[in-house]
């Protein structure tokens, strides 16, 4: 019996032929990112409103704020952002020790934040102010309450992406979860930067 | 090469920083502005340009699905109007 000829087909390759573009990383993780940016979304619309209500109160209790430490804060959860980037650059290249290297980096600029908003905690409780003091810091100890939690649960997923890549090598799994850990991080990042510029800058 | 610093990412970080001390500084001279209005106003629009930027760049979504670029961009563009409005028409006199 005689082998059949197969000169005239060319091989396909597979992704070819099922190629679609996708959301980046873990796909399942986009859920929460909408969904918590969807939520926050309506935290920012229910401040600015009820501040509409009674100005004066919440620019009285906004100007006790250290607006100092809200602007550093952000530079350093946008620097933790620019890490997480980087990692991911090298994950990309196969370099997993590289990106361990920078994650670390991320991660500790996210302890960072969370011992500036400890001090800030700190201040106002000596100072006399509580989440029962009035409306804005209701507000203002919900909101970024709810964000620091976020923030937690970000370091621990920083965590684990560092604990995976620092064995060195990247499969393909491991660099979709890490895009997905770092789209979580990155929310976090844009997230804050709103909360930034209504509970401390909002004139 | 791996450890070479992506530099359009890292122009995108150095500009977010620089808007960043901005938004910050105009709140500073607030007085310098004829209506304080104005300044929250502009200190919202360099806060959703920050956001869109960390979506599209950052997050990696200026090359998703249609559906996911669409989300990104109309939850800076929805949201940043609707603060607008409800800011600007708050300080309206109550008649």
């Amino acid at each position: 019996m005689s082998e059949p000829d197969l000169s005239s087909f060319k091989a396909v390759p597979p992704q070819a032929a099922t190629h679609k573009q996708s959301m980046p990383g873990e796909g399942g993780v986009w859920i929460i990112i909408f969904g918590d940016m969807m939520v926050f979304a309506l935290f920012f619309a229910t401040f600015v409103y009820y501040r509409g209500l009674d100005i004066e109160t919440y620019n009285a209790s906004q100007a006790t704020l250290d607006k100092g430490l809200g602007l550093l804060n952000t530079l350093i959860l946008l620097t933790s952002s620019w890490f997480v980037v980087w990692a991911i650059r090298c994950a990309k290249s196969g370099d997993g020790k590289e990106a361990a290297h920078r994650i670390l980096a991320a991660a500790a600029l996210g302890v960072g934040f969370w011992v500036v908003k400890i001090i800030e905690y700190a201040a106002k409780f000596e100072e006399g102010y509580s989440v029962v003091t009035d409306e804005f810091f209701g507000f203002y100890f919900m909101f970024t309450g709810i964000h620091l939690v976020h923030v937690t649960a970000g370091l621990g997923a920083l965590v684990y992406a560092q604990h995976v890549l620092r064995q060195g090598r990247v499969s393909g799994g491991d660099l979709d979860n890490l895009v997905g850990i770092g789209a979580f991080w990155h929310m976090v990042d844009l997230l804050w930067i709103v909360l930034f510029a209504i509970l401390y800058l909002m004139g | 090469m791996k450890r070479s610093i992506p530099l359009y990412d890292t122009l995108v970080w150095v500009f977010l920083i620089v808007i960043t001390c901005a938004s910050w500084e105009i709140t500073r001279g607030l007085e310098l502005f004829g209506d304080h209005r104005f300044v929250t106003s502009i200190v919202l629009l360099i806060a959703f340009i920050k956001t869109r930027f960390v979506l599209l760049d950052f997050m990696e979504l200026k090359h998703a699905p249609l559906l996911g670029r669409l989300f990104a961009e109309l939850w800076c563009g929805a949201i940043l109007m609707l603060l607008l409005v409800l800011y600007w028409t708050s300080d309206l006199p109550i008649a």
